[in-house]
C-alpha cells in the first residue's frame, strides 16, 4: 500500500489556490507543491490540522492509501 | 534568518580569519626555525639544551620533525577555518559539519602524539653527535600531552553526535 495525497483535489472543490492555502497554514508554497506531488516523507499532525481546519474537511479526504502500482 | 544566526555567521567569519592567520603564522614559524637551524647547523632551537652540533642524520631528522610538528598544527587550524566557514556560509546542522569535527579531532590527537614525541626526539637529536657515555633519551608525559588527547576525544564524541544530529535534521526536514 502507499499513500496518495488528494491535496489538489480538495483544493479544486474549495476553489482556492495553492498560494492562498500555504500562506494560510504558514508553510512555503514550495513545501505544498512537494506534499501535494507526495515528495515528502511525511506530514505533521500540526500542518494536517491547519490544511483540515482551513479546507474545512477531514485527513481521510486528504489521503487515501491505495495499493502498490508494482 | 535570525539575528541570532546573522551573528553567528559573523562569529564564525572572523574566526574563520583568525584560523587562516594562524596558518600563515605557523608556516612562516616553521620556515624560521628550520632555516635558522640548517643554517646554523644545531638543534639548540629546536628545544635541546645542550651545545651539541648535529649531525647530517640529526639535521635531516630535526627537518622532517619540524615539518611533521608544524604540519599538525595547520592541519588543526585548517579543518578548524573550514568549520567555520562551513558555519559562515552554510547549514551548521550538516553531515560537512560533523565531519569537519571529527578530522579537528583526529589532527588534534596527532598534535597530542606529537608532543609527547618531541621531547624524545629532541633528546635523540642531540645524543646522535654526543660522545657515548653522554648520550641521553628523555620520555615525558604532562598536562599539556594529555589535555592533547582528552580534547581529541571529547572533539570525537561531538563529532559523532554532530553527525547524528545531521541525520536526524535531514530526516526531519523530509517532513512539512
Amino acid at each position: 500500500m502507499q499513500i496518495v495525497v488528494r491535496l489538489d483535489v480538495m483544493l479544486a472543490l474549495r476553489k482556492m489556490r495553492s498560494r492562498e492555502l500555504a500562506d494560510r497554514i504558514g508553510i512555503t508554497e514550495q513545501n505544498l507543491s512537494l506534499l501535494k506531488s507526495g515528495r515528502v516523507k511525511g506530514v505533521r499532525f500540526e500542518t494536517l490540522a491547519r490544511i483540515c481546519e482551513v479546507l474545512e474537511c477531514q485527513p481521510g479526504d486528504l489521503l487515501e492509501a491505495v495499493p502498490d502500482q508494482s | 534568518m535570525s539575528p541570532l544566526s546573522l551573528r553567528f555567521r559573523r562569529v564564525a567569519t572572523i574566526l574563520r580569519a583568525i584560523c587562516i592567520a594562524g596558518i600563515v603564522a605557523f608556516i612562516l614559524m616553521g620556515a624560521h626555525v628550520l632555516l635558522e637551524s640548517l643554517l646554523r647547523g644545531d638543534v639548540n632551537g629546536a628545544g635541546g639544551a645542550s651545545d651539541a652540533t648535529a649531525s647530517t642524520s640529526g639535521l635531516i631528522l630535526l627537518t622532517v620533525w619540524t615539518l611533521v610538528a608544524t604540519g599538525a598544527n595547520i592541519a588543526v587550524l585548517w579543518f578548524t577555518a573550514r568549520l567555520f566557514g562551513v558555519y559562515a556560509t552554510a547549514d551548521p546542522l550538516s553531515e560537512t559539519a560533523a565531519r569537519l569535527i571529527r578530522s579537528i579531532a583526529l589532527a588534534l590527537f596527532a598534535k597530542g602524539v606529537i608532543s609527547i614525541l618531541s621531547p624524545t626526539v629532541f633528546s635523540l637529536i642531540e645524543s646522535l653527535s654526543a660522545t657515548p657515555g653522554t648520550r641521553r633519551l628523555v620520555i615525558s608525559f604532562g598536562d599539556m600531552q594529555a589535555g592533547f588527547l582528552l580534547a581529541a576525544a571529547l572533539i570525537w564524541v561531538i563529532g559523532t553526535a554532530m553527525s547524528e544530529a545531521a541525520r536526524a535534521a535531514a530526516e526531519n526536514r523530509g517532513f512539512v
